[in-house]
């Protein structure tokens, strides 16, 4: 038995023992400012909202059912809390401007704009999947854990984002050989 | 699935653009922000430290003969139980199976978002009626408007789309095949694959206040397309009581980007369906379409 598990840390967290938590926390605070990223294109509020994540998930972890689902759940919690952010604060998640990707692309930053502004062009689902992947490089394992998804659709999706992002990118001029 | 050719450069990009510099998981500062959560949790142990211990009440229990056969009688009871819930599955799959199969009507809502042309998705929504005596009719509507009636006749190894607008119908004789690889046309027989292929179990949930349990599966050979499928992930949802299908919803990606979303919902089974449905009526005014 893997007293490691997040079955395991789940149920003793349910129990009241707070270092459990504390485990997950460390476990899945930083696949959780991804995610909260990938809604709130602002590092900082996503780090924020992690944070508020896991106070949610603190109170109730005793709703939790499904203990084998505890990284699915944390992550319903997280789009939730990042839209409440965005409800709260009006906040436009690409605040970039529109003449951004029409322009010739030169020096380094201007390039990361457009590749950011190609991320966020992606629809929701894609887009968690691209910055949970390129964040903090999580493997696919663990993107399908917390997406709950199999690792096959995983792979399948970031393939299919990943030909949108570049075929927006090639709309833009954007050479792939100069970095 | 085919990757994107030399996409290192893209990996490195993109790396470089949302690559996290550093995200700090320190949760000793989260606990002094967040007292009350903490407090919430931490009271669990005190509540969970007045009932009686599980070792305390076996010893008491115990102490009874009676008792004891009761208690071996619950082990046994509990071995069985969590055997048949092997991998979380309440449902016996096979046995749905076998009720979409013995189904002799149903109806459901099918709706097919493609979303090839993001600019410009085209939603087609059809209101499906079965039947394993009639076949199958479809009243077909795309972005809001009627498009046409299809009717799968395979027993008279026919299909015929009568278009009103248009005033025009389209006959298409059908092979043996043609049959065999639509599977009757039906959406009983996409059911039964996506169960019969292998499937991950994602659990219970509730829709339209039922409970369900669903599977999920990743195969493009489950479902056709009107382009050459590469990538396809499906749902299904089974309502846990009745063991039969609520909802089936696949992803479904084509080899030259295409894009498409299925999803198949209201399902009524075995419901009395009048046989006029089903009756072909070509007003006399609609001329064949080429």
């Amino acid at each position: 038995m893997d007293l490691n598990s997040d079955t395991q840390l789940v149920e003793a967290a349910q129990n009241g023992h707070l270092e459990s938590f504390g485990a997950l926390y460390r476990r899945y605070h930083s696949p959780m400012v991804a995610l909260a990223y990938s809604l709130l294109a602002d590092r900082d509020l996503a780090e924020d909202a992690a944070q508020e994540v896991f106070a949610v998930a603190c109170r109730n972890i005793g709703n939790l059912k499904s203990k084998e689902r505890f990284a699915a759940w944390l992550a319903g919690i997280c789009r939730n809390v990042a839209r409440q952010m965005l409800r709260a604060k009006k906040i436009k998640p690409t605040a970039l401007s529109d003449d951004y990707a029409a322009r010739n692309v030169d020096d380094t930053r201007d390039r990361r704009e457009v590749i950011r502004r190609a991320v966020w062009s992606l629809r929701e689902a894609e887009r968690e999947l691209i910055v949970l992947r390129y964040f903090d490089g999580f493997s696919q394992a663990r993107i399908s854990e917390v997406l709950n998804l199999t690792p096959q659709a995983v792979n399948g999706r970031l393939v299919r984002a990943k030909r949108k992002i570049a075929k927006y990118l090639k709309r833009n001029s954007f050479d792939g050989r100069r970095s | 699935m085919k990757r994107p050719e030399n996409d290192q450069w893209l990996d490195k990009a993109l790396s470089e653009t949302i690559g996290s510099k550093e995200t700090r998981a320190d949760f000793e500062q989260w606990k002094q922000r967040h007292p009350e959560a903490v407090a919430m949790l931490t009271s669990r142990a005190d509540r969970h430290a007045t009932l009686p211990s599980p070792h305390k009440i076996r010893r008491i229990i115990m102490k009874s003969p009676i008792t004891k056969v009761a208690a071996a009688a619950v082990i046994v009871l509990a071995v069985v139980v969590s055997m048949s819930q092997i991998g979380g599955s309440n449902v016996a799959w096979a046995e749905v199976a076998q009720n979409v199969d013995r189904a002799l009507t149903y109806t459901c809502r099918v709706r097919l978002r493609d979303r090839t042309r993001e600019e410009e998705p085209l939603d087609i929504e059809a209101v499906v009626y079965g039947s394993t005596d009639h076949g199958q009719k479809q009243n077909v509507g795309m972005n809001g408007k009627l498009l046409k009636h299809t009717y799968f006749l395979p027993a008279e190894k026919v299909e015929i789309d009568v278009m009103p607008a248009e005033k025009q119908y389209r006959r298409k004789l059908l092979t043996d095949d043609d049959i065999k690889k639509r599977g009757g046309g039906d959406m009983r027989e996409t059911l039964k694959k996506c169960m019969a292929f292998k499937h991950k179990n994602l659990g219970r949930d509730t829709i339209d206040g039922k409970d369900v349990e669903g599977i999920e599966v990743y195969d493009p050979n489950l479902c056709t397309a009107s382009f050459t499928v590469d990538s396809l992930t499906a749902q299904l949802w089974v309502d846990v009581k009745t063991n039969l299908p609520v909802l089936f919803r696949a992803e479904i990606g084509g080899t030259k980007g295409e894009e498409a979303i299925l999803k198949a919902e209201k399902f009524q089974w075995n419901v009395e369906l009048d046989p006029s449905i089903f009756e072909l009526n070509i007003p006399d005014d609609y001329t064949a379409a080429e």
